[in-house]
């Protein structure tokens, strides 16, 4: 309800009263009131006399004819739910009311409840269906990306269920993932990673995206809690912020939905390989260039022309199915969900498939007990290409197509993978000698009771479980050679030989559980004064424990066979012990909060949570995490009715300020542990620390939301500043030790300082229903990070990778720069001997940072009759890629070995003795704008009273587009090159490229 | 109303309270599982604990740190960089270069490696009582040795020391004093080599050999720290004890072996008898050592062509000048080994000239990555190097089908020729002869089972060389050199002199910051 439309309502009446008693000429005006947002009629929408209580009511389809003295200037349109409008009371008029008062009563989700839009004190975005990003959606996460400010999401690379890293108001922690705390239907995720790493031809990959077991169509919203007065209601695990995931629930009538898309995706952008005649053209040149003899170089030619990189990209298809069924009545709800995902990766073997089944139930058993029961079921299977983060010079999959010879034959006549016995890999034999899949299935369960103890006060018992359980096994072919990396086995300090492990074909197995159980209560009072305010008061306990058990085993040796067997039981010739490990940790929690909403005007939430983990020192288990926001209508004030009211329809200053903790770091840290060999050798691994204690981040924010030109434009200006100390990091512990390092607070502190900017603004209403309409949504923040008080500790991370760069690093994190800044020599050109130069003595020097600046979005959304439209852009500037495939691969000293490189190579002046030394030479900068998503959908008429009741096709694409000037193939990447377990950020070494996808859409409603 | 409201709030406060004793209210103790556990104050005190303390000694069987630190720095190896292979931020280089400073990664990690180590030997050392602690000792010992040797300075942390305990830090002069301590013990209470397999644990020749090591460089581990590099002065009462301790390892039946490359070749473990302290690798017949096995196979893969027989990463080489420190007849610098030879193509010694390999026993030529000939000439250059540059060593022969990473050589850290040839050098440093021994004839026994003419007379410079000649990637080549004076001389490819502080590493600025009783080295 508006008080505000009531009032002038309300108002006009009287006003209109005394006016009918004059006597005055009379005029006529006619005209038709819509809907701004679909341009359908409003009827019964009060037309009056400004000023007065002279008023009609328009008919059912809008329209409304009044007579009136001729010395009226204006009428005043309203209708309840929409903003009230002004109008010049002459001729025939067409009057658009916003349905602004309902975006403002629009409910959102927060941590432990909801609230109105207009009653939320802290930055809570909130996003619902219309606004996800659509196509191929493997998981939540990039249903988002680009949609909010604030909230940076990037995909490490375009892997089907690759990991995805999603930042919210910046990078915060030193170490680990800076991903925020997942909480599906109110249980909070565990969030560990979902595999094991496999046995990979070389290098090590990075952990599976643990949300892909979710079913992107079963979402109904995604509220994201930015701010830490939102957040803090998550204590320790909310630094990173907290992104609350809604799934749909059964509404209304029974009905029944159908979705279902098919894509075709393929590279966005491919590597300008040089061809067989430049390649040999190329050895030639720079043998002949560096005064080699050239005579024996025609060996390197066999003659085939084979591009490497058909053979390991596809046209991927992927095809979803999902189906949906519910109802709700007075006292129960009801939603079934079940859904079918096959997804191609664009790279040969590369494969997600996913089976989801959910369950959502709600039953108000009595007046006072109200039962909610959520199950999601998902079973996933990855199938894998060995695409690795950190192989050396010969590559895995994507380095081995990049470089292998392309007068080489795939295959040799009799059928087997070619091998020219130089130790290089055939990406071929790469794609087909393994077959690497996992299978995991997760269980998502949650109960809650929840009992009215009186017309304010209820209790609720939350019980959720989330189990998964991981398989992974892969199978290496016995015809690999030796160049693919299968040496002796070793591990937990035993050796493992034999002349079976060699040629003889390998296989892994690795098993992972985890099992993760929360229990809360929450005691709410819920109260509303006569005089219009409301108090609500949140009282919870939340424990929270969580297991995983890791163990895999290795075996080898298959018996009388050439091919690659893919049973584990055929795998004969000797096997590894079994080795795996356990962690637990448990989390327990005291918390509460008040809201107060004092006249509609002010609004006033505290709170303050008492966190427990397992992880930290005896006697330093537990943190408080204080927060409060204050919100203030000003509107609603009489004095600014007549000054910002003139402007906007609504106006709302927000201040926020909280503290979080961040637990993102491993169990046993504060623990000196000892630790068993196979070979029963014990010794003590790890150091202690008894003063381990919580890492906190504290958030101050402002913040303004405003409504203008009767609602067609809404917008949000934010500034915070971030800060998190005593930093919980590994280093350097005085030796003689267990080992090199231990875990402490840091001194020092990370601030990240931003502003936010997002507008929604109606460009075009529709005139009427089915008119042209055009919506702009934009958003944009600003991002600065920083790190002071590190003092002269300086941690070096971003390994670089490659041939003769062991060792090689090349970012730094020490005080006064940014997190991830570059650290290298500056490359300057080549000499005359095509020798690299490099600025001061080639002495280390800062430049920029991995870290984007700025980040924006813009959405140009369209409607035209049955038809809508939308495009997404998505810009990113100011931050630096290590292009580390470059550095590795695409030097002129790869040719003198005849390694394959791009056509640019062959070409400059570079001298092939020219070491590869880590430079400027290849950090370059990101910046780049991306179309991201376009769509167009179109709604089937139905009659009335069919069987169908909606038909809606949807052809959309992604990543349709990419403008940047940097020189590998997509500068939106981030394959892990962490050092010592400091992570890192921008690399690009060989990953997976992203795909262009086009996706045709079917949804229809029974 | 009100009353009412209180009542029902206080008995499901209550009822809550109730369910959260029932489900939770842990204590947030952690629970740890499987191999792990949490460390008590008797972590040490047990046998499994010592074994894993023999375990880390595998670590220093690499090309890289600790051996890298002994042997780049000196005229017998150094890495050069080919074009894109090799660079390694320069890890290499400077090391050959003298031009390591604080920040240098190798020194980081050798430094945390050999600490990590003296830790978990101290732990037996202090918790550990009888057999057991005079083990730990002399591994502590052995292990302090090193981290006196390469950095002058030893940081010490009790057993017992609690976690936020600063390690105090000895200075050279102490710490020589004090590991000498934990030897004399260890001389006392270990038992005598006897036979099998005694090699591969603490005996008492170990310790007596380690003894002699210390005291013939106890002049360097005694100079003052501003002028580490000497000049030394050698007192004869060391000399004297360095020639007695030799006379006594010989006397339990150690002997020169019959052929030089029996102390290396893939069954040095039976064929050798010098072996007074090694590790087994990773043969077949070698799975049950004590502490698990090293691993050899890098001193054969650092040097050797990826097309070789046994596929190596094509990296260091030795320099033009100690290669021409042979003579040619000279078994150490090539002999053809049968069950290796006429299967690989490899030598033993050095791998110099056209190499070959053979394809279903045809001996072919190797070629290099762009075709041709795979020759390996002496002449290398530091920075910039071609693919066939520099010749390669093949110090641990491989069994000709024994080409992968199950090599069976035994790791050797202390040998019987080495013991010897520091009785000649007590010798000609003022000590006494024994046995009617000479330091002339100890240094042409060892001259001659390799073929190599004999001397006519031998001076210390002789000495140093001889050593070279015969330990030469057994990294003591760096503490020769400095005990001999002449470790700062130019080198190939190292063309100036370097600093005489020079002669200890600098402490790795990391630790230097992380203990405030750890000062940097004299001259960094």
């Amino acid at each position: 309800m508006n008080f505000k439309i009531v009032k002038s309502t309300f108002v006009g009446l009287f006003l209109g009263l005394l006016v009918i008693n004059a006597q005055a000429q009379n005029k006529t005006v006619t005209g038709k009131v819509l809907d701004a947002k679909d341009g359908s009629p409003i009827a019964a929408a009060s037309v009056v006399v400004k000023g007065a209580s002279v008023g009609t009511k328009t008919t059912a389809d809008g329209s409304f004819a009044i007579t009136i003295p001729t010395t009226v200037a204006k009428l005043v349109i309203s209708s309840v739910g929409y903003s009230s409008r002004e109008v010049d009371a002459t001729g025939n008029i067409a009057v658009s009311l916003n349905q602004t008062s309902n975006q403002l009563n629009e409910v959102v989700v927060v941590g432990y409840g909801t609230r109105k839009v207009k009653d939320a004190t802290g930055s809570v975005v909130s996003l619902g269906e219309k606004s996800f990003n659509k196509g191929v959606i493997a998981s939540p996460e990039e249903l988002l990306q680009g949609r909010t400010a604030g909230v940076n999401v990037t995909s490490n690379s375009g892997e089907p269920g690759g990991a995805i890293n999603v930042t919210i108001r910046g990078t915060s922690s030193v170490r680990s993932n800076n991903n925020p705390l997942y909480v599906v239907d109110g249980v909070p995720l565990y969030g560990g990673g979902m595999t094991g790493s496999g046995i990979s031809v070389e290098g090590s990959t990075t952990a599976r995206n643990p949300l892909s077991f979710i079913n992107p169509n079963d979402i109904e919203n995604i509220s994201i809690l930015k701010d830490a007065s939102s957040a803090a209601i998550y204590g320790a695990r909310g630094a990173n912020g907290v992104v609350l995931i809604t799934t749909k629930s059964g509404k209304g009538k029974p009905s029944l939905t159908f979705n279902t898309t098919t894509s075709v995706a393929t590279t966005a952008a491919r590597y300008d390989l040089a061809s067989p005649q430049e390649f040999m053209y190329g050895i030639r040149k720079t043998l002949a260039d560096a005064g080699i003899d050239v005579t024996g170089v025609g060996g390197n030619d066999k003659g085939y022309n084979t591009d490497w990189q058909d053979q390991v990209f596809r046209t991927a298809v992927s095809k979803s199915y999902n189906l949906a069924w519910g109802y709700s009545n007075a006292k129960t709800s009801l939603k079934l969900n079940g859904s079918f995902d096959d997804q191609q990766g664009i790279v040969k073997t590369q494969d997600l498939n996913r089976m989801t089944f959910g369950l959502k139930y709600s039953n108000q058993l009595t007046s006072r007990l109200k039962l909610d029961v959520t199950v999601n079921k998902s079973s996933v299977k990855n199938r894998y290409a060995q695409v690795t983060n950190n192989a050396g010079y010969q590559g895995s999959l994507i380095g081995a197509m990049i470089s292998y010879n392309p007068t080489f034959p795939v295959y040799n006549a009799d059928g087997s993978w070619f091998d020219n016995q130089d130790g290089n890999r055939n990406p071929v034999a790469i794609l087909e000698g393994y077959n690497d899949q996992d299978t995991y299935s997760k269980l998502l369960t949650n109960v809650s009771l929840s009992y009215k103890l009186s017309t304010n006060l209820t209790y609720k018992l939350i019980y959720g479980i989330e189990n998964g359980q991981t398989e992974r096994y892969t199978f290496q072919s016995p015809n690999m050679s030796s160049a693919y990396g299968q040496g002796i086995i070793n591990i937990r300090g035993k050796n493992y030989q034999g002349s079976d492990i060699g040629g003889h074909g390998r296989a892994a197995q690795q098993f992972l559980n985890q099992n993760s159980a929360v229990i809360e209560h929450t005691l709410n009072y819920d109260k509303t004064y006569k005089n219009g305010n409301n108090l609500q008061v949140l009282a919870a306990f939340s424990y929270q424990k969580t297991t995983d058990y890791y163990r895999a085993k290795q075996a080898w040796g298959v018996a009388g066979t050439t091919s690659l067997k893919t049973s584990w039981d055929s795998y004969t010739g000797g096997k590894t012990d079994e080795y795996g490990d356990s962690t637990q940790v448990e989390l327990q929690s005291y918390f509460s909060r008040v809201n107060y909403t004092m006249k509609d005007k002010y609004i006033l939430s505290a709170l303050a949570r008492i966190d427990g983990s397992s992880k930290l020192s005896a006697g330093h288990k537990y943190g408080t995490f204080p927060a409060f926001g204050f919100k203030w209508r000003i509107l609603e004030e009489k004095f600014a009715q007549n000054t910002l009211g003139k402007i906007f329809s609504n106006f709302d200053a927000r201040l926020n300020y909280g503290s979080t903790g961040n637990q993102e770091f491993p169990a046993y840290a504060s623990l000196a542990i000892q630790s068993k060999d196979f070979n029963g050798n014990t010794s003590v691994n790890t150091n202690s620390n008894p003063n381990l204690k919580w890492e906190t981040t504290t958030t101050t924010g402002l913040g303004i939301d405003f409504t203008m030109f009767n609602g067609r434009l809404n917008g949000t200006v934010d500034y915070f500043k971030k800060s998190t100390k005593d930093l919980l990091f590994l280093i350097s512990y005085p030796q003689p030790a267990a080992s090199a390092d231990r875990w402490v607070n840091l001194p020092g502190t990370v601030d990240n300082t931003g502003w936010e900017f997002s507008i929604d603004y109606q460009l075009v209403r529709p005139a009427y229903k089915g008119a042209f309409g055009w919506d702009v949504a934009y958003n944009m923040s600003f991002l600065k990070n920083n790190i002071s008080g590190f003092g002269s500790t300086v941690v070096n991370t971003g390994g670089v990778n490659g041939q003769g760069l062991s060792g090689a690093y090349a970012q730094t994190i020490r005080d006064g720069s940014p997190l991830f800044t570059f650290v290298m020599p500056t490359f300057l050109r080549f000499d005359a001997y095509g020798n690299g130069v490099y600025a001061n003595g080639s002495k280390d020097e800062l430049q920029g940072s991995a870290l984007p600046t700025f980040n924006a979005g813009l959405t140009n959304s369209f409607s035209y009759k049955k038809l809508t439209a939308s495009l997404f852009f998505n810009a990113v500037t100011g931050f630096y890629v290590y292009n580390n495939t470059a550095n590795a691969l695409l030097l002129k000293g790869s040719l003198k070995t005849a390694h394959n490189v791009t056509r640019d190579i062959i070409y400059n002046i570079e001298n092939s003795i020219n070491p590869g030394n880590v430079s400027s030479r290849f950090l370059e900068k990101g910046d780049y704008i991306r179309l991201a998503n376009a769509s167009i959908a179109y709604a089937v008429d139905v009659k009335p009273g069919s069987f169908i009741k909606g038909l809606n096709l949807t052809l959309s694409g992604q990543n349709l587009a990419l403008f940047t000037k940097y020189s590998g193939l997509d500068p939106e990447v981030n394959v892990d090159h962490s050092l010592n377990g400091v992570p890192s950020r921008g690399f690009d070494y060989t990953a997976t490229p992203r795909a262009r996808t086009i996706t045709l859409g079917l949804n229809a409603r029974f | 109303m009100k009353n009412n409201f209180i009542k029902q709030t206080a008995i499901y406060v209550g009822a809550i309270a109730l369910c959260i004793g029932q489900v939770s209210c842990s204590k947030l103790d952690e629970k740890v599982f499987g191999s792990k556990s949490v460390a008590t104050a008797s972590a040490g005190s047990n046998s499994a604990d010592l074994n894993s303390v023999y375990g880390k000694l595998n670590e220093l069987a690499g090309q890289g740190n600790w051996f890298a630190f002994q042997e780049h720095s000196t005229d017998e190896l150094l890495g050069p960089t080919r074009g894109t292979d090799w660079d390694d931020f320069g890890t290499w280089r400077k090391i050959h270069l003298h031009a390591v400073d604080g920040a240098h990664n190798q020194l980081y990690d050798t430094w945390n490696g050999l600490n990590g180590a003296l830790f978990a030997a101290t732990l037996v050392a202090e918790k550990s009582t009888g057999a057991a602690q005079i083990e730990g000792k002399f591994l502590r010992a052995f292990i302090a040795t090193q981290v006196m040797d390469l950095f002058g300075q030893v940081p010490y942390r009790s057993a017992t020391a609690g976690p936020d305990d600063i390690p105090e830090v000895k200075t050279r002069a102490a710490a020589f004093d004090w590991i000498l301590a934990d030897v004399d013990a260890a001389i006392a209470g270990l038992p005598d080599f006897g036979t099998g397999s005694d090699n591969h644990k603490a005996n008492k020749q170990a310790a007596q050999f380690l003894k002699a090591r210390l005291l013939l460089n106890k002049a360097v581990y005694k100079a003052a720290p501003a002028t580490p590099a000497g000049p030394y002065t050698f007192a004869a009462a060391d000399m004297n004890t360095v020639i007695s301790l030799v006379d006594a390892i010989t006397a339990k039946g150690f002997k020169l072996s019959k052929a030089y490359w029996d102390n290396f070749k893939w069954d040095n473990n039976t064929a050798s008898t010098e072996l007074i302290l090694s590790r087994a690798t990773n043969g077949a017949g070698n799975k049950n050592q004590t502490g698990g096995n090293a691993d050899v196979t890098w001193a054969t893969g650092m040097g050797t062509h990826y097309n070789q027989a046994f596929s190596g990463w094509n990296g260091f080489t030795t320099t033009s000048d100690f290669y021409n420190s042979f003579e040619e007849a000279d078994a150490r610098r090539y002999t053809a080994l049968p069950l290796m030879t006429e299967l690989s193509g490899f030598n033993a010694g050095f791998l110099a000239g056209q190499q070959y390999k053979y394809d279903n026993g045809t001996k072919v030529m190797v070629k290099d990555r762009s075709g041709s000939p795979l020759i390996f000439t002496p002449d290398v250059s530091l920075f910039f190097s071609t693919e066939a540059k520099g010749i390669r060593t093949m110090k641990y022969p491989l069994k000709g089908d024994q080409m992968s990473f199950n090599a069976e050589n035994e790791f050797v850290l202390m040998r019987y020729s080495d013991a010897v040839l520091m009785k000649a050098e007590a010798i000609l440093r003022g000590g006494t002869a024994t046995n009617n021994e000479t330091a002339l004839s100890i240094v042409n026994a060892i001259r001659a089972r390799s073929a190599a003419t004999k001397l006519a007379a031998v001076t210390l410079t002789d000495i140093l060389a001889e050593r070279g000649r015969e330990l030469y990637l057994e990294a003591v080549r760096r503490p020769d050199m400095i005990r001999f004076g002449v470790f700062n001389n130019p080198v190939v490819e190292r063309p100036a002199k370097s600093d005489g502080f020079r002669v200890v590493y600098p402490i790795p600025n990391q630790a230097v910051s992380s203990n405030p009783n750890l000062k940097q080295n004299f001259g960094y």
